[in-house]
């Protein structure tokens, strides 16, 4: 795999907002658009329920009273008339007048738009100047005035001299006169009604278009936060699976920049993040593959040759003995390179071999020390083994880890410095000390040691070699139940301790 | 002393070896050098005899590119072979500079053909008229 160069990488604008913004953005202009729309049509239904109750309050009520009072001043009319054949009863007439008289005192009192001063009388008489209808008020005042005067006249004819034929007839006629300023009365109402009318369907219609404004400027607004957040997010979304899927199929890293600070530039630097430790652990292993590679034909090299030599010059001893002696010193460190490339290989695939049984950790250290120094001739090490005590452990691993970790120390040491090796127990476990000299090296450099696929170069009895890093030596300690730990000694001096449990 | 030699270039003393014992078979005398640096020196001090220059790529010290095109300001870049044990001999060549590579490990008849080679830089054949 591959890490593309920077400059063929996409560099995505700053997205300072971050997507649950976005989306709450989208859901609260949402809302508020829910919310003014049933706004206005509660204020809507507000109204209609109020202009309904004016109309029943003011206007039908007051109707029905008129149609009474002229029944009432029909009856005066009609005895008035009657009278020459057959003389009315004063009570009834006196009744009649007084029931009209009453309705008059409660239109005044409840009903007169021209002369109520409550909140809808004065929003009514406000309806009337709109529709240009203010000459209806005027009409009221001058029907209640003819009213008033009708009965004042028919109340003074009724008190003064009976029902003679002489005063009957300007009864009836006053009487007339009353229905016709009752009748002016009913009209200046209906005008009312058809005021009122007009008024509510103009508010109808004014909360109709506050809805459809409200709904449309809703619509607008969500449809252009919504476009806006998709335009945000879909694109990035859509070329992050463009970059899964091509680094899937190639596995191309190509590098995806994102430098807002969204949920989306968090999860596309992530997944680059991912990316490139991937690539990059790729790298690592062709790196480590090439030096194995290297490690293995380098030394091919000389044992073929000489062995080629050796049967072309069968009379030469030199060369034959070389050709022996090349093999059986490239063949032991083969070999343990073969078992740490096979037991790495185990290792990261989760199934590291464990036969545990008894070994002698002493006698294991020295014959491991031994083999080292004859690969690195030019290495001394300082052995200082405690004996006695055996460990429960898998011998070959054991083997291996410890021929990792003093070709290692062998490896960073600095030059003509003894490295001391020290076994000795600590409570219930046994540790093996690797102490040496590495300025140049410190502690946490060496944890770099650890990860898998490093590798580290020497200087070997035939040129400069690569040994692998301590990645399997840490494994072969995990699963003996202990721990390879590096730190530091002194401002020089590094330490390599591989605690085990006895 | 031979009037042809072979520049041997390489940290591993095994390997110097085994071309100093193909070459002296063909009366062509081999220098050693374990670095890039001794093998500069060495060139300079040989230059007149030296016929072959093998030149390890996974030294101590100096790039590999560095070291061949230090070589090459010093002899003709066709004299010079590149030796690794690297998975893509070819390419590691080109990418120094050279065009000639012998990738490792060889037989012995390729090096001993190698050695014909710089015997013949020096004793080219006489073209028959």
């Amino acid at each position: 795999m591959h890490l593309l160069p920077h400059a063929s990488g996409h560099v995505r604008h700053p997205a300072s907002v971050s997507v649950g913004k976005r989306l709450a953005a989208l859901v609260g202009v949402q809302a508020v658009t829910a919310a003014l729309l049933l706004g206005v049509a509660f204020a809507g239904y507000g109204r209609l329920v109020s202009d309904l109750g004016f109309m029943r309050r003011y206007v039908l009520a007051p109707i029905e009273g008129i149609s009474e009072a002229m029944e009432n001043a029909a009856q005066l009319k009609l005895a008035a008339e009657g009278a020459a054949k057959s003389p009315p009863d004063p009570a009834l007439l006196q009744r009649w007048k007084r029931d009209v008289g009453l309705f008059l005192q409660r239109y005044r009192a409840e009903w007169a738009v021209a002369e109520n001063t409550s909140e809808d009388a004065l929003r009514f008489r406000a309806d009337l100047e709109k529709s240009n209808q203010g000459e209806l008020v005027a009409d009221e005042r001058a029907a209640m005035h003819d009213v008033e005067s009708s009965l004042e006249r028919i109340d003074a004819r009724l008190s003064a001299s009976g029902t003679d034929g002489q005063n009957a007839a300007s009864i009836e006629n006053d009487a007339r006169e009353l229905r016709a300023a009752l009748r002016k009365l009913l009209r200046v109402n209906v005008g009312f009604v058809e005021v009122e009318n007009a008024a509510m369907e103009r508010r109808s219609r004014q909360t109709y278009w506050w809805m459809a404004a409200v709904g449309l400027v809703g619509i607008l607004g969500s449809l252009a936060l919504g476009l806006h957040v998709r335009k945000a997010i879909a694109p990035r979304i859509q070329r992050l699976v463009r970059e899964v899927q091509r680094f899937k199929e190639l596995g191309v890293h190509q590098r995806v920049l994102e430098e807002g600070r969204d949920e989306i530039a968090i999860l596309a630097n992530a997944l680059d993040a991912g990316f490139a430790a991937i690539a990059a652990r790729d790298r690592e292993r062709e790196h480590f593959l090439a030096i194995v590679a290297h490690e293995l034909k380098t030394p091919m090299t000389s044992i073929l040759g000489f062995t080629e030599l050796a049967l072309a010059r069968p009379e030469s001893t030199h060369v034959r003995a070389r050709a022996l002696d090349l093999v059986r010193s490239h063949a032991s460190r083969l070999g343990r390179l073969i078992d740490d490339l096979l037991l790495a290989a185990s290792t990261r695939s989760g199934a590291l071999p464990f036969r545990p049984q008894s070994v002698d950790p002493a006698a294991l250290t020295q014959k491991v020390v031994a083999e080292v120094v004859m690969t690195m001739p030019k290495r001394h090490f300082d052995v200082d083994v405690s004996r006695g005590r055996h460990l429960l452990a898998d011998e070959r691993l054991l083997t291996q880890a410890v021929w990792t970790l003093l070709t290692y120390a062998a490896a960073v040491a600095e030059s003509g410095r003894t490295i001391v090796v020290r076994l000795e127990p600590a409570g219930a476990h046994l540790r093996l000390e690797v102490m040496f000299a590495a300025p140049a090296v410190a502690a946490e450099d060496m944890e770099r040691a650890f990860a898998p696929f490093a590798s580290v170069q020497y200087e070997g009895g035939s040129g400069i070699r690569s040994a692998v890093g301590l990645f399997l030596c840490r494994e072969i300690a995990r699963v003996h139940g202990g721990s390879l730990l590096a730190t530091d000694r002194t401002q020089d001096e590094r330490m390599l301790v591989l605690d085990l449990p006895a | 002393m031979s009037d042809d030699a072979i520049l041997i270039i390489d940290d591993d003393a095994d390997l110097r070896e085994l071309v100093r014992l193909v070459a002296e078979a063909a009366d062509v005398d081999v220098v050693e050098a374990a670095t890039c640096v001794e093998g500069i020196a060495a060139l300079r001090a040989n230059r007149e005899r030296i016929r072959l220059v093998l030149l390890d790529y996974f030294m101590p010290g100096m790039d590999p590119t560095s070291c061949a095109r230090a070589l090459c300001r010093l002899v003709d870049s066709t004299m010079i072979v590149l030796c690794t044990a690297a998975t893509d001999p070819s390419a590691r060549a080109a990418e120094v500079g050279l065009s000639r590579c012998l990738a490792k490990p060889f037989a012995v008849e390729v090096l001993e053909s190698l050695v014909r080679e710089a015997a013949r830089r020096r004793h080219p054949p006489i073209p028959v008229n």
